[in-house]
């Protein structure tokens, strides 16, 4: 050993005794893949292994049409367009990363794609297997992307996407991913179940609403990077099958669970007929798109069916406000009322300001913020909101005093 | 007015007496050039309209020298608008080609803050379509709010950092910034002597993967660097970013008249050599200098000296100025960036008229004109004290800066010897971008940023065998794995979380709480809070008292509580080794055959904060003892030592050249105690103290070591009683210096030029009987990070040439007894360790 790395061992840096074992290591291409339905596909900058696989996909139920819901659509806050926003068009994606963090150093090694036609799911895997043929895999993703109108993913705005971004960027690639809608389906679900679900990552939603099972073979992804580290030094592939196999399981979740989605909106009733709090929401989710008429529906379907009477205080304020913007306020004012005896505050303030603006009847309307005012004293709740709602009150009772009232 | 007030206080003996040196600098005017015609038109009028007509000589060079697309190095006189310097050439760039992008980095976040807002202005007002875009000037470092960086990072085309984030987030996501990489022309590195030692070698490795990855953009940019007042600038500089680089010094840039004075207080104690507290003296000048309109700025030593002389100062100009709370005010690490904000505004429009500071003012924050700077206690460097009295200074009008000694050996060396403080040269500024351990780390993150290509093994300047070695080492360790093309990163960890900072980055909140409610006042480092905010300590801030009741350092939370100022807390510390195994060591023999042993090895230092004493605030006397229940802070690292055999301590002991055996005082040393105590009535005889639970220490007047006979210098005449305190103050100007301290010193001194390190990185410890080394004689010297960085093994294996050096060094100061160059100062009534340092050296060397 020389002078140089005695005085390094001396400092606690690690070196291999032999100059043989370092040679040893430099990195080769294993002899052997061991996946099945695998090709190679060679251009100018390297090799990328592409796997892919058909998988059935049992529907729910009938979806005749394999268009975007435009509930989707007008979540994505697409301009009605004349175009037919086709599923086929849309790749579903996950990654597989070689780190855990986002930086510069981590490589996607493993991207999965599928494609939906009809009732089956496509699967493209690509993977390299040396991250010197990530430039091939790009180009092959490239040319993927290009020929796509969207992406579908889980988590994709703040994982997936970016990671597939900041490695076109590093190998300086224009963006091919800059002009594709992105339906995230994470944050799809979030509105749609929000705190209905224990949790909401994609292994939570397969199992609890579509009911896939996952065998032994599957791993957990915080595994991945390590595992794909053992690869690498060992150079034996069979180290990657779980990892195909999970992520292959990844694509498929999320083309169910996007076949799902789509199915409450095709038939909305019909897939939630048991269900009041799921209607419930997707009244709410109606509202938020701004499908007044429908959210209506949907409050009014599910009202009757309501345990909780957390919820019927919330749905009612809700309802009453659709009521009102669409000027119906004779049924508002019914929605406010029982509200308002279910203890509504919400419900009293509406009602006087009904009263003080449209009826002109200042008397009843002072009667209603009394009211809320003594219920306010009655009612828990946190200190915060008691104080907005004392403010609230005192100002409007301050103002009918003052200009309308003797 | 300022030289009338000069003139006054020289002709006034009680201040003019204690001006032990002053020297007058005369007034410079810089030649002045009209703008080049080739500026673009945008830029001369921005420039005019921020008051500038003309260019000094030194900045129409560096605009000659980017233009030329050399590599730029700006060495700072005072007064030289430095920053301009710089902006000029890469603003007209920019408005020329508005693609153009330029990073600037600074050593510190308020730095960056203060130039960022400079720069915004003199942008702002260029008048093109180019410089309205959004974000185009951002300041991009840990206080920016992550909801900003996206859009930074999509727009700016001026980003102002600092060297931690450069290595902890902008370098490591480096593709994100691509479109700012492309187009990357200017490189500003500000106030480059801020890295030294073994920050400066992990800067110099942030700038070379900075390097790589602008290669990897394709971007070539142009480095522009400037640099406070150091020894060899260039040699430093081109070392940190491994460019050939062309030096500006500013020769014919105006210097400002500027009149220096070295100012030590009177003795007010002859019998014991007690000098007046420097405290006192800012305090009479200052008073006298506020009613003359001028301006000034006192330097501290430390955070609590900057607080306690504030409120001295506050106390005493309650009359003289109209609100002393906004008229006079401090500034230190530990207040809040808003207030410091603050604090910076008020005093550049002049509202405050004393500001009192730590060394966190001594980098280039603009911070208005001042008029005089005085510094308490030599600050340690020739040039931080240069860099200090170049704050104050102003539209070519006279300063005046005065350094007040304090009682400090050292200061009282330059007290003496002030030709030691006119004629040395600043301080080098020494870095090891090579240090095999800290490349290793940077190594790691380069491959992570962009794989390193073994056909081309390029590095830095590293050689190619380190570089190789240090690879396969990597791959060894299965953290990267070498390609048929390159090697890259596969560690599953990002290899960038390390700091680049040796002192720890942690912080512990001060929470102030009332009864109903609480709110931060500021921070303390986590190194720091164990003896400056333990419960039950008094913390000062901004003046005002405060009591700590609680020290959570597990939330690293400190919870204060205001408080009267009645008293003031003083922490009781123990430094001691607490592990060392050795893990190299030769025992050697000299030439004249003397056994020592030199070691290598791992050590543990703990520092622990065992109580405090509870001082009453008028009198400083104490009233209280506590103890606290913290846990040890303990420093793990490596270490080099040197212990000396029994034969070789005989040896000097018998020629008489060994005071480090205690002294004997002899038999009838407790009588005489005993006796004097009762002469002196029990009292401290110098501040009046009645003793109270324990006895006063008895204080020989001249030194016991001076006498050969224990009787003679126990003689009643010879004795005084003294309070604890007292007796420290006092033996702090009769210290006889052992000669194994001056060799201590020594090798604190000549250990980071072998080291490659600077001073504050190695820390020494000197035992006359070393429990770790079988109770022999033993110098020990460590590095203060964590784990080590090699610097101690290198020592080890110099270790035969570095104890030559010392020698020669030793021999050739042309001091007798020894000097801050050396072995170091000498107390003023005191003994130097020279002759003894030198003794011993020979007997190990010859």
């Amino acid at each position: 050993m020389n002078e140089l790395k005695r005085y390094l061992k001396s400092l606690g840096i690690p070196l291999s005794e032999s100059e043989q074992e370092i040679r040893s290591q430099y990195h080769k291409y294993p002899d052997q893949v061991p996946f099945p339905n695998t090709m190679t596909l060679k251009n100018r900058y390297g090799k990328v292994y592409l796997l892919h696989e058909t998988i059935p996909l049992e529907l729910e139920r009938d979806i005749d049409s394999c268009e975007i819901p435009i509930e989707i659509q007008k979540w994505l806050k697409l301009q009605s367009s004349t175009e037919r926003l086709a599923i086929e068009d849309f790749l579903f994606i996950d990654v597989e990363t070689s780190g855990e963090y986002g930086g510069v150093g981590v490589i996607c090694f493993l991207v999965g794609i599928g494609r939906i036609t009809k009732n089956e799911l496509h699967l493209f895997q690509y993977l390299i297997l040396h991250p010197e043929d990530e430039f091939s895999q790009l180009a092959e993703l490239e040319k993927i992307f290009l020929s796509a109108k969207g992406i579908v993913t889980y988590n994709g705005k703040s994982f997936d996407l970016p990671l597939l971004q900041s490695r076109f960027q590093f190998h300086q690639i224009p963006l091919p991913t800059s002009d594709l809608l992105h339906i995230d389906l994470l944050h799809l679900s979030r509105r749609i179940w929000k705190n209905h679900l224990p949790s909401r990552t994609l292994r939570a939603m397969e199992a609890t609403v579509l009911g896939i099972e996952r065998s032994v073979n599957d791993i957990p992804g915080w595994m991945i990077p390590s595992i794909y580290r053992d690869y690498l030094l060992s150079q034996d592939a069979s180290f990657l099958i779980p990892v195909l196999y999970h992520n292959k399981m990844d694509v498929y979740s999320l083309a169910r669970l996007y076949l799902h989605i789509a199915g409450l909106f095709i038939h909305p009733m019909e897939c939630t007929i048991e269900n009041a709090g799921l209607i419930f929401r997707l009244a709410n989710f109606y509202q938020s798109i701004g499908e007044i008429t429908r959210a209506i529906d949907f409050y009014t379907a599910c009202l009757p069916k309501l345990s909780d009477e957390c919820h019927r205080l919330e749905l009612l304020d809700s309802l009453g406000l659709l009521y009102k913007k669409q000027k119906q306020f004779e049924k508002a004012e019914e929605t406010w009322k029982v509200a308002a005896s279910l203890g509504s505050i919400n419900a009293h303030l509406e009602l006087a300001k009904y009263n003080e603006r449209l009826k002109k009847d200042y008397l009843i309307a002072r009667l209603w913020i009394e009211s809320a005012i003594k219920l306010l004293e009655k009612k828990e709740m946190d200190r915060f909101e008691r104080s907005k709602w004392k403010a609230e009150l005192q100002f409007r009772l301050e103002s009918l005093t003052k200009s309308k009232l003797p | 007015m300022l030289d009338k007030l000069i003139e006054t206080w020289l002709s006034e003996p009680l201040i003019a007496e204690n001006i032990v040196s002053r020297k007058h600098f005369p007034a410079k005017s810089g030649k002045m050039f009209d703008f080049p015609d080739w500026l673009h038109p945008s830029l001369m009028n921005a420039l005019r309209e921020n008051g500038i007509h003309h260019l000094y000589s030194h900045q129409l060079e560096a605009l000659q020298v980017i233009q030329n697309g050399s590599h730029l190095l700006i060495v700072s006189g005072i007064a030289s608008g430095k920053s301009l310097t710089y902006q000029i050439p890469i603003l007209d760039s920019f408005l020329k080609d508005p693609s153009t992008c330029a990073l600037f980095v600074f050593p510190t976040k308020a730095l960056s803050y203060d130039q960022g807002e400079k720069l915004k202005t003199l942008v702002s007002k260029t008048q093109s379509p180019f410089t309205s875009r959004p974000f185009l000037v951002s300041q991009f470092d840990g206080d920016t709010p992550s909801s900003r960086r996206p859009r930074i990072i999509e727009n700016a085309q001026f980003i102002l950092t600092n060297p931690d984030m450069l290595h902890q987030s902008i370098l490591p996501r480096h593709s994100r910034w691509s479109r700012f990489f492309n187009d990357l022309r200017y490189i500003v590195l500000d106030e480059i002597h801020v890295y030294r030692g073994i920050f400066g070698s992990h800067v110099a490795n942030v700038m070379r993967r900075l390097k790589r990855i602008a290669h990897h953009y394709g971007a070539e940019p142009q480095f522009i660097l400037t640099t406070g007042t150091i020894g060899d600038p260039d040699k430093f500089a081109e070392l940190l970013v491994e460019e050939p680089l062309v030096k500006i010094e500013p020769r014919d840039s105006p210097t400002l008249e500027k009149e220096i004075w070295i100012y030590n207080p009177p003795v007010i104690n002859p019998d014991f050599g007690l000098r007046r507290h420097p405290f006192e003296d800012a305090a009479r000048l200052v008073a006298e200098s506020i009613p003359n309109g001028t301006h000034s700025i006192i330097f501290c030593r430390s955070r609590k000296a900057v607080e306690l002389l504030l409120i001295q100062l506050r106390e005493r100009f309650n009359s003289l100025v109209l609100d002393v709370e906004e008229e006079i005010r401090s500034y230190r690490s530990g207040y809040l960036p808003a207030l410091r904000r603050e604090i910076e505004q008020t005093l550049r429009v002049g509202k405050v008229k004393c500001v009192i500071a730590t060394n966190a003012l001594e980098l280039g924050i603009d911070i208005g004109g001042l008029d005089i700077t005085f510094i308490i206690g030599f600050p340690g460097s020739i040039s931080s004290t240069w860099q200090q009295f170049g704050r104050s200074g102003r539209n070519s009008q006279l300063s005046l800066g005065i350094l007040i000694l304090s009682d400090d050996p050292l200061d009282q060396y330059l007290a003496h010897h002030s030709e030691y403080f006119w004629e040395s040269n600043p301080e080098r500024v020494i870095i090891n971008p090579d240090n095999p351990l800290i490349l290793h780390a940077h190594l790691q993150c380069a491959l992570y940023e962009v794989p390193i290509s073994h056909r081309q093994l390029v590095y830095g300047n590293v050689s190619t065998e380190l570089l190789s070695t240090l690879l396969d080492s990597l791959v060894f360790q299965g953290n990267a794995i070498k390609g048929s093309k390159h090697y890259y990163y596969t560690g599953t960890n990002a290899p960038h979380t390390f700091s680049i900072r040796s002192i720890s980055e942690h912080t512990v909140q001060l929470i102030l709480k009332n009864d109903e409610q609480q709110w931060p006042v500021g921070t303390v480092d986590a190194e720091s809070a164990h003896w400056m905010v333990h419960s039950g300590a008094i913390y000062f801030h901004e003046g005002n008292p405060y009591l700590v009741e609680n020290l959570d350092l597990e939330r690293r939370i400190a919870t204060l509580r205001t408080c009267y100022l009645d008293r003031i807390t003083q922490p009781k510390i123990n430094t001691q080794v607490v592990f060392l195994s050795s893990k190299e060591h030769q025992n050697l023999i000299s030439p004249s055959g003397f056994t020592y042993q030199i070691a290598y090895g791992l050590v543990e230092l703990s520092r622990q904060v065992e109580g405090y004493l509870v001082l009453d605030w008028d009198s400083r006397l104490v009233k209280e003892r506590k103890t606290v229940d913290l846990p040890p802070r303990k420093l793990s690292t490596t270490a080099f030592w040197l212990t000396l055999s029994n034969e070789l301590v005989e040896d000097l002991r018998q020629q008489g050249v060994w005071t480090n055996d205690p002294n004997q005082y002899g038999s009838d040393w407790e009588n005489q105690k005993r006796l004097a105590r009762q002469r002196d009535q029990y009292l401290c005889q110098l501040c009046g103290v009645p003793e109270k639970d324990r006895a006063h220490h008895v204080h020989h007047k001249i030194p016991f070591r001076n006498f050969i006979d224990p009787t003679e210098a126990n003689r009643l005449e010879n004795l005084i009683t003294l309070c604890p305190s007292c007796h420290h103050k006092v033996e702090e100007s009769v210290r006889i210096q052992s000669g194994l301290a001056a060799l201590g010193y020594a090798f604190s001194h000549i250990s980071p030029l072998y080291a490659l390190c600077d001073r504050q990185d190695l820390g020494i410890t000197v035992d006359p009987k070393f429990v770790w080394c079988e109770n022999q004689p033993t110098i020990l010297v460590f590095e203060q990070i964590p784990g080590g960085i090699g610097l101690a093994y290198r020592l080890y294996e110099i270790a035969s040439q570095l104890l030559f050096t010392i020698k020669h060094h030793i021999r050739a100061c042309s001091c007798s007894e020894g000097c801050p160059s050396c072995t170091g100062p000498i107390a003023a009534n005191g003994g130097g360790g020279k002759r003894e340092a030198l003794a011993l050296l020979e007997r190990i060397l010859a």
